[in-house]
């Protein structure tokens, strides 16, 4: 007994015990850790010409549903004077957003002087390769050097140059070309198409359940773009709070590719109208410009905007008065409440209502 | 039986001494083992583009100058002028060769590209290929991982200089070559 303990106490100090543990990434945005029970597949080998090997996907699932994809990504990173192979592993969302980046076993990242990238320097790269709309996705490498401004003093890259000012705040001090090629990795356009196209053949309506019950926007949007005709009836709740509270790019999509049949249902105009006044200005005009070219529109729908006429610019509000013209029949309220309108001395586009003689 | 409180202190006190007595035996004898394969150039047995196989037999008491490259790598390429040139001026000496080692190259970029490659820059000289062998490849061996980067051996096989990326001065990589082949030409 004794000697089993001893044993034991030898064992484990000496560390040839070692537990699987679970994956933990260094840096990783979705609101789940990476458990024992996940399984992983592979989606596929992506080559292309200017990748230095080829790059393996792979997807992480657990019981319930994917989950996201991930890459050890073996890449060549070079300035004007020297080059050398940098190793990463990268995490995307179902969507193939950027969510999270590790370093490898043994390569950890370093600077162009081969210092070894500190707590800070790890963390100011997630940050930048969370920015996708970085100025890094414009610029060509060769943009990265002001040459016209070669500074002894200036360490900020490390190499021959000084770092062109627009981009000194987009990426990792001394890491400039390595932030540009891990910046361009995260965001390349194949790689997300691989995604995507690998969490579109997967859809299912489990899976549409679970991109609209998430919080991430991008997963709301993928599943209205991935939409069949019937899916607005079964989710109506879903797309329709969306539209309340989604980004106007998500309720622009909605509004953009309500199907007809739909549509043109007077319960359907009525909700979408009837949360007018919470929309942002360019939905309110998409909405305008819908009920515009809507041959069956209910008044109702349109009583919902009346209630509140004061929000609109000045081409949005004669655009509504534009559409109530063509109308045979509006309510009674609807009209009441264009002419408190017209009396509002608060309101600046109330003279517009003078044009339009039917309300007189 | 118990252990005494004594004895377990006595018990990891010895298991700790143990494991940092092993912890610097280890590192003294991996940073020896480093040293020596540092020192002296691996075997290796590189090819061409056309197949034909160069071995250490045949460096034997020459100075050697091994450029490792890869087509990614525009310091490389950029770099090949001034290495040239340092060749040249020693083409009338037996004892000076140099070697061009294509390595850690792009998984897509084989022989036949690396050869045309060469040609669209207006290279001519013989390459040779770093084929991992056993998964391993000199440039493995060598711990290289950043490119340009160039051995100087000496006419014993034993490493002496190491070079790496290019400044982007043609006369201060020739003049830096030219004076540690000579030196070890005096040697």
């Amino acid at each position: 007994m004794k000697r089993r303990r001893l044993l034991w106490i030898l064992v484990i100090t000496m560390g040839i015990v070692q537990k699987d543990e679970p994956e933990i990434p260094m840096y990783f945005d979705l609101p789940f850790q990476v458990g024992e029970s996940f399984s992983r597949s592979i989606v596929g080998e992506l080559m292309e010409d200017d990748f230095f090997a080829p790059i393996t996907i792979e997807l992480v699932s657990d019981k319930e549903s994917p989950k996201f994809y991930t890459s050890d990504i073996k890449t060549t990173v070079c300035d004007d004077e020297i080059c050398e192979i940098m190793y990463i592993k990268l995490y995307w969302d179902l969507v193939g957003e950027y969510v999270g980046y590790d370093t490898v076993s043994h390569h950890p990242l370093t600077k162009f002087d081969h210092e070894p990238f500190t707590k800070t320097d790890y963390a100011r790269l997630h940050e930048l390769l969370q920015n996708e709309g970085s100025i890094l996705k414009f610029k060509k490498k060769e943009e990265l050097i002001d040459k016209e401004k070669v500074k002894a003093s200036d360490v900020v890259d490390g190499t021959t140059g000084a770092t062109a000012l627009e981009i000194k705040e987009e990426v990792v001090e001394g890491a400039l070309y390595s932030s540009y090629t891990l910046w361009h990795l995260a965001y390349n356009g194949k790689i997300k198409n691989r995604l995507t196209g690998k969490t579109q053949s997967l859809l299912d309506k489990k899976l549409i359940k679970y991109l609209l019950n998430s919080n991430r926007t991008g997963y709301k949007l993928f599943a209205f773009q991935n939409f069949q005709e019937d899916d607005y009836i079964t989710y109506k709740e879903y797309w329709l709070s969306s539209l309340e509270n989604d980004i106007p790019l998500t309720r622009k999509y909605i509004i953009k590719n309500l199907p007809e049949r739909i549509w043109t249902t007077a319960s359907v105009q009525e909700a979408v109208c009837k949360m007018f006044t919470s929309y942002d200005v360019n939905t309110r005009t998409y909405l305008l410009n819908k009920l515009e070219e809507t041959v069956q529109l209910s008044s109702k729908a349109l009583e919902y905007i009346s209630n509140d006429l004061t929000q609109m610019n000045r081409n949005q509000f004669r655009h509504y008065l534009d559409i109530l013209s063509k109308r045979d029949t509006l309510t009674e309220l609807t009209l009441a409440n264009i002419r408190k309108a017209a009396d509002d001395k608060s309101f600046k586009y109330a003279y517009l209502i003078e044009d339009y003689e039917w309300i007189n | 039986m118990k252990i005494h409180s004594t004895s377990r202190l006595y018990i990891a006190v010895y298991l700790c001494l143990m494991l940092v007595f092993n912890f610097f035996i280890l590192n003294s004898a991996v940073a020896q083992e480093q040293e020596e394969k540092e020192l002296k150039l691996p075997l290796f047995n590189l090819k061409n583009l056309d197949g034909i196989a160069i071995q250490n037999s045949e460096i034997m008491e020459k100075v050697v100058v091994i450029d490792f490259w890869a087509t990614w790598c525009a310091p490389c390429i950029k770099s090949f002028p001034a290495l040239i040139e340092t060749e040249n001026s020693y083409k009338e000496n037996d004892e000076v060769i140099f070697l061009y080692v294509n390595t850690l190259e792009s998984a897509n970029r084989d022989t036949a590209y690396i050869r045309n490659f060469l040609l669209s820059k207006g290279f001519d000289f013989q390459v040779y290929m770093d084929t991992p062998q056993a998964g391993i490849s000199l440039a493995d061996q060598l711990d290289i991982t950043t490119l340009p980067h160039k051995l100087i051996v000496d006419k014993s096989g034993v490493i002496r200089h190491r070079m790496t990326g290019y400044s982007g001065s043609d006369e201060e990589l020739i003049n830096d070559l030219t004076t540690k082949i000579n030196e070890l030409l005096a040697d």
